[in-house]
């Protein structure tokens, strides 16, 4: 389906094309930020409004950007919002701000925001770029979140800051969940990852069944192709 | 003659509009000017803007680190900034050869605090440190700033942390930040709970838990 559409736009950044388990693309920053929800939510509303706003800016000024330069000016546009960000929520919400710092910071090395401006916004109309930006970080949004919500359950026992699964605790003997210390560290988000691309491959390459063959051969098709 | 020159510095081949060729020097650089003046330019206005209430937010940030290490609040509760003056105003700022400590009377106890910066993994990490008067424990810090890793390092900020730091006594001058204490609960060991992952951090703060105290110590000798 077409990506320049706004459906098939959406299903390509979401499912066929995604950034993470297909493009391989922000993965240091999915092993980095995903052992807890709140964290994972802040870090990626924030890639989605800079990948979207990213990718308007550079599609209105495509025809204008000498090649040479074309790499450089996505470079100070992405800087241009991440900072922009930074500084608005340090002087309004610091205490978001001190929360957020470091992610703010992050989403300038993501690869997400400059490979969709290259390989979209550069070369579509500001709506549908602004679209792929938003969608992009979208599918971005929805892998990273899977991640957190395991690493965040299984190594605190807890979900959005909430506990879920009671800590044993030695001493007065409540609870009985054992914390698994390795969904703490980035080494888990490896294994979760690499879980995720095989799902998502196995699906997509999982065989077509056969929908309607030539009427003559319609019975023993079908009935094969069903098992 | 124009078009001599399109070949010479385009190696790509021609490109861009009719008018214009966007490939040669001059437009490159008339055009790497004009986007830097553009996205820099309102950057520099929103700082420096934005730069007072910075400063103001900054201060106010100290003064809720101060008093969440005097435990006069917890550093989660939001209070207005005039609440936090007038809670501020419990607590007294001194100057010793140009370090600022801040003292708290609650009745007959009277409770030091300073401000104490250690090399964190990926920098600085500034933290309000708080003492009884004779240094055995400490009372409890607050983190005023610090870049750690996010879901790491970050964590020493989080209450659990902060609670097991809470009234911990020193051993031979300082804390041990332990991956395996022998009893966390335990006030009196001067064993603390190390964070999983974080060595380095982890590390740090036993650092400045001793700085804070060494350098406490030479200043509370001064003040009595």
């Amino acid at each position: 389906m077409s990506a320049t559409t706004f459906w098939g736009n959406l299903k390509d950044n979401l499912w066929t094309n995604n950034p993470i388990f297909i493009q391989i693309l922000g993965i240091c920053s999915t092993l980095a930020v995903t052992n807890n929800l709140v964290n994972t939510t802040i870090m990626t509303v924030a890639l989605v409004f800079v990948t979207s706003f990213s990718n308007v800016t550079i599609s209105l000024i495509r025809n204008l950007v000498p090649r040479k330069l074309r790499m450089i000016t996505q470079t100070v546009i992405i800087s241009f919002f991440v900072i922009i960000v930074d500084i608005m929520l340090r002087a309004y919400y610091p205490a978001i701000h001190k929360n957020l710092a470091a992610y703010v910071g992050l989403i300038i090395t993501n690869c997400i925001v400059m490979g969709r401006m290259e390989a979209f916004a550069q070369a579509n109309p500001p709506l549908i770029s602004f679209w792929d930006g938003f969608t992009s970080g979208l599918g971005y949004m929805a892998v990273l979140m899977v991640i957190a919500f395991v690493r965040e359950l299984l190594g605190f026992g807890t979900l959005f800051g909430f506990t879920v699964l009671p800590i044993y605790n030695p001493v007065d003997g409540t609870g009985w969940f054992t914390p698994w210390g390795i969904m703490v560290t980035p080494a888990s988000a490896f294994f979760l990852l690499a879980g995720i691309i095989w799902a998502a491959k196995a699906i997509m390459n999982r065989p077509v069944t056969v929908k309607a063959p030539a009427p003559s051969q319609a019975q023993p098709v079908a009935a094969g192709g069903k098992a | 003659m124009g078009r001599g020159k399109k070949a010479r510095f385009c190696p790509q081949g021609p490109g861009g509009g009719e008018n214009m060729n966007k490939n040669s020097i001059i437009y490159t650089i008339i055009f790497g000017f004009i986007t830097t003046f553009i996205f820099v330019v309102p950057l520099s206005i929103a700082y420096n803007v934005t730069k007072p209430l910075v400063a103001f937010n900054s201060e106010i940030a100290k003064k809720r680190a101060v008093l969440a290490s005097f435990d006069l609040l917890d550093a989660n509760t939001l209070l207005t900034n005039e609440q936090i003056a007038q809670l501020y105003s419990k607590v007294q700022e001194k100057e010793f050869n140009n370090r600022l400590v801040f003292v708290y009377q609650d009745g007959e106890e009277q409770f030091y605090a300073g401000q104490f910066t250690v090399a964190g993994l990926w920098g600085p990490i500034t933290a309000v440190v708080s003492f009884p008067s004779d240094l055995s424990r400490v009372k409890s810090f607050s983190v005023v700033s610090h870049s750690e890793t996010p879901g790491l390092g970050a964590r020493i900020t989080e209450p659990w942390f902060v609670e097991q730091v809470k009234n911990e006594a020193f051993n031979n001058g300082s804390i041990a930040v332990n991956s395996l204490p022998k009893d966390k609960n335990d006030k009196d060991d001067g064993q603390i709970d190390a964070i999983t992952g974080a060595t380095r951090t982890s590390d740090a703060m036993a650092a400045l838990f001793r700085t804070a105290r060494t350098e406490m110590e030479n200043i509370i000798r001064r003040i009595q």
